[in-house]
């Protein structure tokens, strides 16, 4: 696909001491619709104007396909790239079929009237966004969801091939945010539009884009697929906040959860705990003894794993074997160094199969080697062994040797915080 | 889109009808009344074609009146109304506030201390059918719109409040040294009043001559602007992204609305609130839209211009009342209310 927009080295500042941007290269391919997200202050705004044209570059260069915007007249390139503003209020009783009039204004000299032609454009362009029922209401009669997707028909009406966006869901509720980028995806396939998009929603961002560019300090962080984007070291390194990213179902986009500072640690407590887990069975005690301050390490747990995003995420020591391969000889010592340095080992409600079974051998090996082991276990080992008997046999030797065993998740942070606190 | 256009020329028309009629009532209505069919007989008496049809009763001394004195002043009126409103309108749109005209930012005291060291140094020539006293009214309000503008401009932005302050006090000081300019030179207070509180006692054909062509190109400038006007109103940003040279068209604007503003003070004086009340009024009837707004604001600005110039010099005849008096009486209240609409609605 050829290249429809290019930013080359741009750079500008407002003044000396405040670099807005530094150096910004970026090529958008035709009929891709692309999320520009980043922290307030990290110069979406400012991005979006010099791409217009509306604030001058101090260095670097704007191509639409081959022609440099700088140097293309205003009238020219409202033809080709139209730009719906952040804030869409207009003070002035003008009806909405005026107001999406106003997007032929490129096309019209200086003595001659809207042609016949320009008002069936304008009634396309209305149809598109849902607004022709509105056609002879007043603008500032309108909701903020209902104004916007006017605004966005004036920018239909410029026909344009590059559609920039600033921030057009924040003054939205959820249900016309929905509807608003529902409608530019459907503008992005079925009109080919190619679409740029300053967006504060990463969820949105994620949900509805092809890429997304990442910015940060005026610097380009990233650019790529939601996938590649959106993790939770970028975000902690770029937001500097702590996030865990799930999957949207059945998107399979990324999904970003915030996680609530006040129940981050706010002190380490002296009690490691180690957590033998797999497949989402740990993930959400691994959360709150995060959150409650443990020391917390787990294994084995295969890498892409939810257990292992969620680790991943909170920055938990993960002994990690390739995904969907059977715990290695390698793997299986290194779990158990790492055990042999904890106060309390956790062995969580897991179905074991030929290839986890490494995993109750570890913690028989804890308990052998006089570990405290709690043991989570609500369905019965029969239920949850597919290793036809040598899991139930495993997990009896374990039972043997007389270790805690609870039904539930809280009843294992009941019983270490009382060891906290004896 | 038909029925727009077809409403348009519909407004055009019927105010054009009504200005016919108030000019020749303010021709026919003075000191000596002359009956409205009579004016009319002597005006369509000097068209060609039409003079023909009609007998003239040969009254010279009416005919002198029309001609030498009420004709020349109700067509200065209109001219000063139709530059005042215009202005008014572009200022307005200009600045996107409805508070916005000549005399309130200021630019008419500017012009008038243009015109009025035009007058004292005796600079009134005329450079083939430019005066220049038009030409240093306009160069004095210029010079204010740049002080005003700048006064009231803080970074990117230009704060409305700022403006209309930094308009009130350039305005009043420019005032106060025209009228300082006219004590030390042995003027009359008289001549001072009517030069400040405006009045078109003084017009004559001379007084027309030297300030239709600065208005005429004023006018035609702003009414090209319309469609321009129009998409400004969203905001600078919009408007350049819909392919409108901004910058361009500010300054266009602001000289097109200084030059207008400079003609209506250089033929009479400085004349307060035409150019508030009338876009504002008209724009409750016709809508935002520039392209009928501006025309209608020039035709009902001239009409207004006349009508109040009749009150002025026959409500306690024979004095006669500078009719910025008269348009203040009205205007003042109404800016009032408008502020306190603002107030309560953010407009």
């Amino acid at each position: 696909m050829a290249v429809k927009l290019k930013v080359d080295k741009l750079s500008y500042k407002y003044n000396e001491l405040t670099k807005i941007l530094k150096g910004v290269s970026f090529a958008i391919e035709q009929g891709e619709f692309i999320a520009l997200i980043g922290p307030n202050g990290s110069g979406k705004s400012t991005l979006l104007k010099n791409i217009n044209s509306i604030l001058k570059p101090d260095q670097g260069k704007v191509y639409l396909d081959e022609l440099d915007l700088q140097k293309l007249a205003k009238k020219e390139m409202a033809k080709r790239l139209a730009v719906v503003p952040q804030n869409t209020t207009i003070n002035f009783d003008f009806t909405v079929e005026e107001i999406v009039l106003m997007g032929r204004a490129p096309y019209l000299s200086r003595f001659k009237g809207e042609s016949s032609q320009d008002y069936q454009i304008v009634r396309e362009a209305m149809e598109l966004t849902n607004t022709t029922q509105f056609a002879d209401r007043r603008i500032n009669q309108l909701s903020g969801g209902e104004r916007q997707r006017v605004i966005l028909a004036r920018a239909l009406a410029q026909q344009p091939e590059v559609l920039l966006l600033d921030e057009p869901t924040s003054n939205l509720d959820i249900n016309y945010q929905l509807e608003m980028m529902e409608l530019l995806r459907k503008l992005n396939r079925e009109q080919e539009l190619t679409i740029l998009i300053v967006i504060h929603d990463l969820n949105l961002a994620s949900q509805y884009c092809d890429k997304l560019l990442l910015l940060n300090q005026g610097q380009i962080y990233g650019f790529g697929t939601p996938e590649e984007i959106i993790t939770a070291e970028n975000i902690e390194e770029v937001y500097g906040s702590k996030v865990i990213i799930r999957r949207n179902y059945p998107s399979n986009r990324p999904y970003v959860t915030l996680v609530d500072n006040c129940y981050l640690p706010n002190q380490q407590l002296d009690h490691k705990v180690h957590l033998i887990c797999g497949g989402g069975s740990g993930r959400k005690l691994m959360e709150n003894l995060v959150e409650m301050g443990y020391q917390v390490s787990c294994g084995v747990v295969n890498k892409q794993d939810s257990d292992w995003e969620v680790a991943k995420s909170y920055g938990v020591e993960i002994i990690s074997e390739a995904p969907f391969r059977s715990i290695s000889k390698e793997q299986h010592q290194a779990n158990l160094a790492k055990i042999k340095g904890v106060d309390t080992v956790v062995l969580a409600d897991i179905p074991f199969g030929p290839g986890n079974l490494l995993n109750l051998e570890a913690a028989l090996w804890a308990i052998k080697e006089g570990k405290e082991v709690i043991i989570i276990d609500q369905v019965g080992i029969e239920d949850k062994d597919y290793t036809a008997g040598k899991g139930s046999s495993l997990f009896r030797k374990l039972l043997d040797e007389d270790p805690l065993v609870v039904k539930e998740k809280y009843e294992v942070l009941e019983m270490l915080n009382q060891k906290i606190k004896m | 889109m038909i029925d727009k256009k077809l409403k348009w020329y519909g407004i055009i028309m019927g105010l054009v009808i009504c200005l016919t009629v108030v000019a020749i009532l303010g021709v026919s209505l003075g000191a000596t009344e002359i009956s409205f069919s009579e004016v009319s007989k002597i005006l369509i008496n000097e068209i060609p074609v039409l003079s023909e049809l009609i007998e003239l009763e040969d009254n010279e001394i009416n005919q002198m009146i029309v001609f030498q004195l009420r004709l020349p002043r109700v067509l200065l009126a209109g001219l000063v109304g139709v530059a005042l409103a215009t202005s008014g309108t572009a200022f307005q749109a200009l600045l996107k506030n409805p508070m916005a005209d000549p005399y309130i930012i200021g630019i008419s005291s500017g012009a008038s201390l243009g015109a009025a060291l035009g007058m004292v140094f005796n600079l009134d020539v005329n450079i083939l059918r430019f005066n220049t006293i038009p030409l240093l009214a306009f160069i004095g309000a210029l010079g204010t719109t740049f002080i005003v503008y700048n006064l009231a401009k803080s970074g990117r932005k230009v704060a409305v409040a700022t403006l209309l302050l930094a308009g009130i006090a350039v305005g009043s000081f420019l005032s106060a040294v025209v009228s300082l300019l006219m004590v030390f030179n042995d003027d009359s207070i008289q001549r001072i009043i009517f030069w400040t509180m405006g009045s078109l006692a003084d017009s004559s054909w001379q007084r027309v001559g030297m300030i239709w062509i600065y208005i005429l190109i004023g006018y035609v400038i702003i009414h090209l602007l319309a469609k321009d006007l129009n998409i400004m109103l969203l905001g600078e940003e919009s408007a350049q992204s819909l392919g409108i040279e901004v910058e361009k068209i500010k300054k266009v604007l602001l000289l097109a609305g200084a030059l207008l503003a400079g003609a209506a003070v250089a033929g009479s004086g400085v004349i307060g609130f035409v150019g508030l009340i009338i876009p504002h009024i008209v724009r409750l009837v016709v809508g935002p839209d520039h392209r009928i707004l501006i025309p209608s604001s020039a035709l009902v600005g001239a009409a207004f211009l006349i009508l109040t110039d009749l009150l002025a010099r026959t409500l306690i005849a024979p004095t006669e009342i500078p009719v910025g008096i008269i348009t203040s009486l009205f205007g003042a209240p109404f800016f009032i209310y408008l502020l306190h609409k603002k107030k309560r609605t953010g407009f």
